[in-house]
């Protein structure tokens, strides 16, 4: 990276059907608890990046870039609003970070928003698949769901039947999230209530789904250099960042049990920190599905290809395992506000690193990492974060 | 694409958009054939029907948008 | 804010009366955990709290299942290490007059509302007795003081859960756990919905009070019950119907 950045600010709402916040609300709510968390003066801010997935066919408004900057009172500053499906969250981090790094900016507002629960399930539905191709994917009756409920059959084929550690894997999820009281749920699941659920695409049940959720999450970025002057709190440094492209449509990928987008963004980022996968203590993982929290463990290089399961169901990703993953509840339990996610993980990350995650602290949280996928991984953008 | 391919992944989906409702449910697979591969629907599915990684399946018709559509070989 | 930290535990709180009670614990400070068999149901309970500043917790447990019944149990100790109340508010009805009545609809009635408040009860009386404080509330019901025409199986279970809430009061009233029981009369709640205008205008009539009781003002009775302003309230059994004789 040219110039080190780091983030000084983080503040996101409570994720889950949130029926009496507006996007203004959700806005007004993370933005004001990130910029009060940097506690820096608005005129700082140099500049906006927002994320926000699908505001323009849910909620008929698109430009979210210039309604934030309104809503939050940072003045007339330059504003973009960044799309790439469910990583749509991370890539308005990396645009900001990129900003600050090749020194256009010292300090900018990242934010991610999206309200999803006001509109019925079919409409959520149609939404939702527009992250996948529509004329050779959703045209021919595939949902979103399914194209990952065949990367699990496919899996199951090439590395054996884990249909029990995805279940453990949702169970572990919601776990996590009775800790996280921004969490969506807050209920315990069992693995018998995840075989049982209603059933979505064979071999998924509606708990092997991450969730239909309101919510909004912001992050400060600052350049290292001014963010040691000015942080309020410990700086929290990435020393790490990664973007990459892949097939929209999942057939038109090599493999779909190995996701090429993660391996080449993660390899990026930890080339550029000079670490390996196994300096990372924890990670917020993109657990669209429960099949994807496992194959996104091994394409990030914690565990062998094939090994993921097993790890997870050694209780290697626990809280108290070796690599905590989805601390938060992931998308699973805490939520999924597809433009807010990614800034999630990072408020999540840095919430550990910082040591303010309360009775689901990790012990010596120091090196964090947040993976975001885009569709079936057709984008994927990997960051790693030290405490300085 | 030849008249036959094989299952490189599927999926029966029981939670359908609005569009296919009415068909639930149905199955969705990746049909391989050679070397290329393309997402398609396979009709002739009922309740039960056994599907595995690389049954073969023969092409059926194309829809509207020329897509190819395949059906389960009896 | 009566019931400030206080571990409350409500069965059948995904909707209605079970729904209103774990909402009304939830303003007054408590720790709620909504338990109930619709997943659905249990999201919007604890959402609508949570949604409101409140602190709520779900399980989906079947409350005729010993086993699902003792985990739940270790979760909330695990989480909370206590448990001051628990509302016994799930149960079903299967009517039908007694000469139709089929064994099935008597047995399921029974085990639900019956048995299902027994298991409740038992797998967190040890933990009440530890801590020298509990509150068991039961809901019974009109039904369970007068009886009615095709309720053989729930009349039975309403007039059970006053036996059981004499006897507790009775065995646990030393150990700093008061049980005691409240009778709802006509409620409008979801049940009520499939019924014709003409007969809920006939249940209305029958009410001195000329109308059907909100869920919520069930809520406040178990509200007032479960808290401290009820210290000397022990093996009561209180009817919430607006002065009905059925």
């Amino acid at each position: 990276m040219l110039r080190s950045v780091s983030v000084i600010g983080i503040g996101e709402t409570r994720m889950g059907k949130l029926t009496s916040k507006s996007i203004r609300m959700l806005i007004k709510e993370a933005g004001n608890k990130a910029i009060e968390d940097a506690g820096i003066e608005k005129e700082r801010i140099q500049a906006l990046y927002m994320g926000n997935y699908n505001a323009s066919y849910w909620s008929i408004q698109s430009h979210i870039g210039a309604l934030a900057s309104e809503t939050l009172e940072i003045g007339h500053i330059p504003t973009i609003r960044t799309e790439g499906a469910c990583a749509t969250g991370s890539l308005a981090f990396r645009q900001g970070l990129n900003a600050i790094a090749a020194g256009i900016y010292d300090v900018v507002l990242i934010g991610g928003v999206e309200k999803m629960t006001h509109k019925p399930i079919e409409t959520i539905t149609t939404g939702l698949a527009s992250a996948a191709d529509f004329e050779y994917e959703v045209n021919l009756g595939s949902t979103f769901p399914s194209l990952f409920a065949m990367i699990a059959n496919r899996y199951f084929y090439e590395y054996g039947d884990v249909r029990k550690e995805m279940a453990m894997a949702a169970v572990q999820n919601h776990d996590n999230a009775l800790l996280n009281s921004n969490a969506q749920m807050h209920k315990k699941i069992t693995i018998d209530q995840v075989f049982n659920g209603f059933p979505v695409a064979h071999p998924l049940t509606v708990y092997d789904c991450s969730l239909v959720t309101d919510g909004a999450a912001f992050v400060v970025l600052a350049a290292t250099e001014v963010a040691e002057k000015i942080a309020k709190k410990r700086v929290v440094e990435v020393i790490g960042t990664g973007h990459a492209g892949d097939s929209l449509t999942l057939a038109g990928k090599k493999s779909i049990t190995t996701l090429e987008a993660t391996v080449k963004a993660a390899n990026e980022a930890y080339k550029m920190a000079g670490i390996t996968a196994k300096d990372i203590g924890f990670a917020e993982v993109h657990d669209c599905f429960t099949i994807t929290q496992i194959i996104n463990t091994e394409d990030l290089g914690f565990f062998e290809k094939g090994r993921g399961a097993k790890a997870l169901a050694e209780g290697k990703t626990a809280l108290d395992g070796q690599i905590p993953i989805n601390t938060s509840g992931g998308l699973k339990a805490k939520g999924h506000p597809i433009g807010a996610t990614g800034l999630s993980q990072i408020n999540e990350v840095v919430t550990q690193i910082r040591g303010e995650a309360g009775a689901r602290q990790i012990k010596n949280a120091n090196i964090g990492l947040n993976h975001n996928l885009g569709g079936t991984a057709a984008t994927c953008v990997v960051n790693v974060f030290k405490g300085r | 694409m030849n008249k036959k391919a094989t299952i490189y992944t599927y999926s029966i989906i029981y939670t359908a958009s609005e569009d296919f409702k009415d068909q639930t449910p149905y199955v969705i697979a990746i049909v391989e054939d050679k070397d290329s591969r393309v997402l398609s629907r396979i009709e002739g599915y009922e309740e039960n029907k056994e599907i595995h990684i690389g049954m073969e399946v023969e092409l059926f018709k194309t829809d509207e948008s020329g897509n190819p559509i395949y059906k389960f070989i009896n | 804010m009566r019931l400030k930290d206080k571990v409350c535990l409500v069965t059948g709180g995904g909707n209605g009366i079970g729904r209103a009670a774990a909402v009304k614990f939830a303003q007054e400070g408590a720790r709620v955990v909504v338990i109930d068999l619709n997943d659905n149901a249990i999201d919007e309970t604890v959402n609508s709290i949570v949604e409101n500043g409140g602190e709520a917790l779900g399980f989906m447990v079947d409350i005729t299942k010993k086993e699902q019944i003792a985990e739940m149990v270790k979760v909330i100790m695990e989480k909370y290490n206590r448990i001051d109340v628990l509302v016994n508010n799930a149960g079903i009805i299967m009517d039908a007059q007694l000469k139709n009545m089929t064994d099935d609809q008597f047995d399921k009635v029974i085990d639900v509302n019956l048995k299902g408040t027994y298991l409740c009860t038992k797998a967190v009386v040890d933990i009440m007795i530890n801590q020298n404080y509990g509150v068991i509330l039961n809901t019974s019901s009109i039904v369970g003081i007068y009886g009615n025409f095709g309720q053989t199986n729930y009349a039975a279970t309403k007039f059970g859960v006053i036996g059981f809430t004499k006897t507790w009061a009775k065995e646990l009233g030393r150990k700093g756990i008061r049980t005691n029981a409240v009778c709802p009369g006509f409620i409008a709640t979801s049940i009520i919905d499939p019924m014709p205008e003409r007969v809920i205008k006939a249940m209305e009539d029958k009410v001195p009070m000329k109308r059907l009781g909100k869920p919520e003002e069930i809520a406040n009775v178990y509200a007032f019950l479960a808290s401290d302003e009820a210290s000397y309230v022990n093996g009561a059994v209180i009817e919430v119907s607006g002065g009905i004789v059925i």
